[in-house]
């Protein structure tokens, strides 16, 4: 019996694939402004508060980008170029909605900043559920 | 009002004489896929936020990447990816330093498609070997891409594979870069 449930374990865990972000609770909820402010006045202290967190930002949206892969979102930083990087699938129905300069928030998962705050694995957070 | 008519067509005149093409380019949008295909399994990864820039005046090429943004269709592979193989925590980005060294045959404003070479540094996992990659720019319509594909072997930038899944991790990886740019505003 052990090893049957060990067997089993076993094969969950390989074929175990990404939760869905949208069914995960959000760590920290946060604007666009604060969240790229926050590593550009200090990347490290940034790092140990938001990396690999779930975080929901709320900020407007400044260039929306589809190709084969999926959908960059970037969202407004206050900085006029960067900001947050917010990377969607291409099968988000509610990416279809989004329109350039709209407030929006998307939670996902922060994974660090290189010229913008880079969130993976987003989904659009519905208004009713902010 | 004839002097002043003189004075804005002859500033007019020197803007347009002046204006100048955008030589840096910029996205923060590149493609990077890594692809280990080994006797008992396929792994790959895929980045779409990588950062690259590239200056078409000089050739100069580079590019950042976040290891953390890597996707993977298995969680337990992007478990192992981060903490056991490239070790995310202590190394969390790779860049590449270089330039492509036959920039003068591309004609930037021409459309077409454009052989290149592109050589330079790669730092990952705390370690920078020179590598040199095959390529192609192409232009169209004013919109100027760039794709590569390439071979690193892992055990030089010493991340370890442990003989219990030798067969399942190629010391070979192949490294497939896709970047779309446009004018850098900076």
């Amino acid at each position: 019996m052990a090893i049957v449930a060990g067997v089993c374990y076993g094969l969950y865990e390989y074929f175990r694939t990404n939760a869905r972000t949208s069914d995960l609770d959000a760590n920290v909820k946060i604007s666009a402004n604060d969240l790229y402010n926050a590593f550009t006045d200090n990347e490290t202290l940034a790092d140990s508060l938001y990396l690999m967190q779930v975080i929901q930002v709320t900020g407007k949206v400044v260039d929306i980008k589809e190709d084969t892969s999926g959908t960059i979102i970037l969202l407004d930083g206050g900085n006029g170029m960067f900001g947050i990087s917010c990377s969607l699938q291409k099968t988000d129905e509610e990416v279809k909605k989004v329109e350039k300069d709209s407030e929006i928030t998307i939670k996902g998962i922060c994974t660090g900043m290189l010229m913008d705050v880079v969130l993976t694995r987003c989904v659009i957070v519905p208004a009713d559920k902010k | 009002m004839k002097t002043i008519l003189v004075t804005i067509l002859s500033v007019s005149l020197f803007a347009f004489t002046f204006k100048t093409e955008p030589t840096k380019y910029f996205t923060r949008e590149a493609n990077i896929t890594f692809l280990s295909d080994a006797p008992l399994e396929k792994i790959q990864g895929i980045n779409n936020q990588a950062v690259s820039m590239l200056d078409i005046s000089t050739g100069a090429l580079e590019f950042a990447v976040l290891m953390k943004a890597f996707e993977f269709e298995k969680a337990l592979l992007q478990e192992h990816f981060n903490e056991n193989y490239v070790e995310s925590d202590k190394f969390p980005k790779a860049n590449f330093k270089g330039t492509i060294t036959n920039f003068s045959d591309v004609k930037w404003t021409v459309d077409g498609e454009y052989p290149v070479t592109a050589t330079g540094k790669l730092t990952m996992h705390g370690v920078t070997k020179d590598v040199t990659s095959k390529g192609k720019i192409t232009v169209n319509a004013g919109v100027i891409s760039a794709t590569s594909t390439f071979n690193i072997l892992i055990s030089d930038y010493n991340i370890t594979i442990p003989s219990v899944v030798k067969d399942k991790i190629n010391n070979s990886v192949k490294i497939d870069v896709t970047s779309n740019y446009k004018p850098y505003q900076g």
